[in-house]
């Protein structure tokens, strides 16, 4: 299956319709891709060959009987490591998870399954998606398969590089502070961060609830579109999924920016390599040739976002987490000699140092002491970010700015923490404001694809879609 | 900036080597650094528009108690089991 990375949900939608091809034959060439690449992409933490192609047969007769079925019936996909699937282990890349198999189907996965979309198996991640190279996983890292020698990005690497390899046609992934679209720009795929309460949490494990939320990786962007419609929608049991209507995104995608108003953040000129920086300008100059407005605006805020977002994610993290004690399920330090010490014992040992020191860290921050300097100043700037960016886009239909200041890093690259740290200065904005937010590949850098961000208005998918499917038709 | 990681690291039930806690100190030191760094925005820490809605209150299907259990290290007579929490000795 050479081409495989050619394949979208709509082209295999048609095809099997058309008779053309069987789920079954999907399934199997997605097999054969994974067998051909993992061993040097370790996208995948678990492949579930046998349940996938009992289910791409249900599919083959439910078409072959004549029944009207969903776009995604059919389709291969995967899913992150750290979002529930009933009866499929469930690690969130962790040795704490390294046995978990959950007796539930987040509502993402639900949906999916529902719409008869063919799970292959779960996807590798940085541990609790703490990380932004998926070098954390306790089972490995994951490569980047446009270059083996560099990173995926992460939490989401394995999500993107899957899609990106052709192992799968679409992936779930999930974005805290970045986690879908990081890693989909450095692999050269579209990554989606919905709007905060589009898609239900629920069977999503909590790293910092406040912040976290289910997201795409397709291949282009009416792929993302079909994908959103599918998992999208009220869930009573996430006390946060919101009960604003599910759009039709694919009607009227391809109409094109004539007529919107696009911001461009000025700061991420200046904070970009000069290579990501030039591809900027020309999505700029691209957006403006077809019939779109762009103008420069300051976010002078945006520096200070990076430590607000570290203090609220470590914070939640450190109480969310508090739930693994080795009692009631994942790894137990059966050796330990009382109650205590098997709930020290067994965090210590099942947890890895990157997730030990997030929990630290919040655990800090939450302290009589830091809690003012530290957490509440952080939750201030959090409100500020929101009211900034809602008067921005009560003008501007979106803002645009690139995913990733740079392209893939090599793996073995000494990176200073300070550029490691500023790798997630475009992406975390978006993620404390709770807005939707879109990485589209637009254009090369070192013969490495750059992502483009459009970040939109709270429910405003449907015009993002419009606005990245302008720039990705427009790239050539 | 006077803190006790061994402190900090027994409210999070974490057991650190001495390496981890000399680690974490310049961490801590670092995100401070940041902290103050960040402007001081006016306004309240509490979004109204952040405070979730509550669903009714009414019982509605969940996991069985076998399905609760299945992932537990230890199980006896359909409850977790844990080492005795007064006067040590482990029970499982």
């Amino acid at each position: 299956m050479r081409n495989g990375e050619k394949w979208t949900v709509q082209t295999l939608a048609r095809a099997l319709r058309g008779g053309k091809c069987s789920a079954r034959e999907l399934t199997l060439a997605c097999l054969k891709r994974i067998e051909a690449c993992e061993p040097e992409v370790h996208a995948f933490l678990t492949v579930t060959r046998e349940k996938a192609l009992t289910a791409a047969d249900r599919i083959d007769a439910r078409l072959a009987a004549g029944e009207e079925l969903p776009l995604l019936a059919g389709i291969p996909m995967a899913i992150k490591d750290n979002i529930c699937t009933k009866g499929v282990r469930t690690t969130c890349a962790s040795r704490m998870l390294e046995n978990f198999i959950p007796p539930y189907d987040a509502d993402a996965a639900e949906r999916l399954h529902q719409a008869g979309a063919v799970l292959l198996g779960k996807l590798n991640m940085d541990e609790f998606a703490m990380g932004s190279d998926t070098g954390t996983s306790a089972f490995g890292p994951t490569a980047n398969p446009l270059d083996v020698s560099r990173v995926p990005g992460g939490s989401s690497g394995g999500s993107a590089a899957a899609v990106a390899a052709g192992e799968a046609v679409f992936a779930l992934g999930s974005d805290t502070g970045g986690s879908v679209r990081q890693p989909a720009a450095l692999c050269g795929v579209v990554g989606l961060r919905p709007t905060y309460g589009r898609i239900s949490r629920y069977g999503l494990t909590g790293f910092a609830p406040s912040l976290d939320q289910i997201g795409l990786v397709t291949r282009d962007v009416p792929d993302c579109a079909a994908v959103l419609a599918a998992v999208a929608g009220f869930d009573p049991r996430d006390a946060t999924s919101s009960r604003v209507p599910v759009d039709d995104y694919l009607t009227g995608i391809g109409e094109g920016v004539r007529g919107m108003r696009a911001a461009l953040v000025r700061e991420s000129l200046e904070e970009s390599s000069p290579g990501v920086r030039r591809e900027l300008l020309r999505a700029a100059a691209r957006l403006e040739t077809l019939g779109a407005r762009v103008d420069e605006l300051s976010l002078p805020f945006l520096r200070d976002m990076l430590p607000a977002y570290h203090i609220l994610s470590s914070a939640e993290a450190s109480s969310n987490l508090a739930r693994f004690d080795g009692i009631r399920y994942g790894f137990s330090a059966t050796d330990a000699a009382d109650w205590q010490e098997r709930i020290r014992e067994s965090r210590s040992r099942g947890f890895g140092r990157e997730v030990k020191r997030r929990i630290l860290l919040g655990t800090f921050v939450l302290t009589k002491e830091q809690y003012g300097p530290c957490y509440e100043k952080a939750r201030r700037l959090k409100g500020k970010t929101l009211a900034s960016l809602r008067t921005a886009l009560s003008y501007y239909d979106f803002l645009l700015l690139p995913t990733s200041p740079e392209v893939a890093w090599k793996r073995e690259e000494k990176r200073d923490p300070v550029a490691m740290y500023r790798s997630d200065l475009f992406v975390v904005p978006a993620s404390i404001a709770g807005l939707p937010a879109l990485s589209v590949p637009f254009g090369m850098d070192q013969g490495l694809p750059v992502g483009m961000q459009l970040v939109g208005r709270a429910f405003g998918e449907k015009e993002l879609f419009r606005a990245a499917h302008a720039l990705e038709e427009g790239k050539a | 900036m006077d803190f006790s990681i061994t402190e900090i690291a027994n409210l999070a039930n974490l057991r650190l080597t001495a390496e981890e806690t000399e680690e974490l100190r310049a961490d801590f030191e670092e995100i401070l650094q940041f902290a103050a760094q960040m402007q001081e925005p006016e306004g309240t820490a509490h979004d109204p528009e952040d405070l979730p809605f509550l669903r009714e209150d009414v019982p509605s299907p969940s996991l069985t108690q076998e399905e609760t259990l299945q992932n537990a290290p230890a199980v006896r007579d359909g409850c977790f089991v844990l080492p005795r929490a007064i006067g040590g000795k482990a029970h499982a």
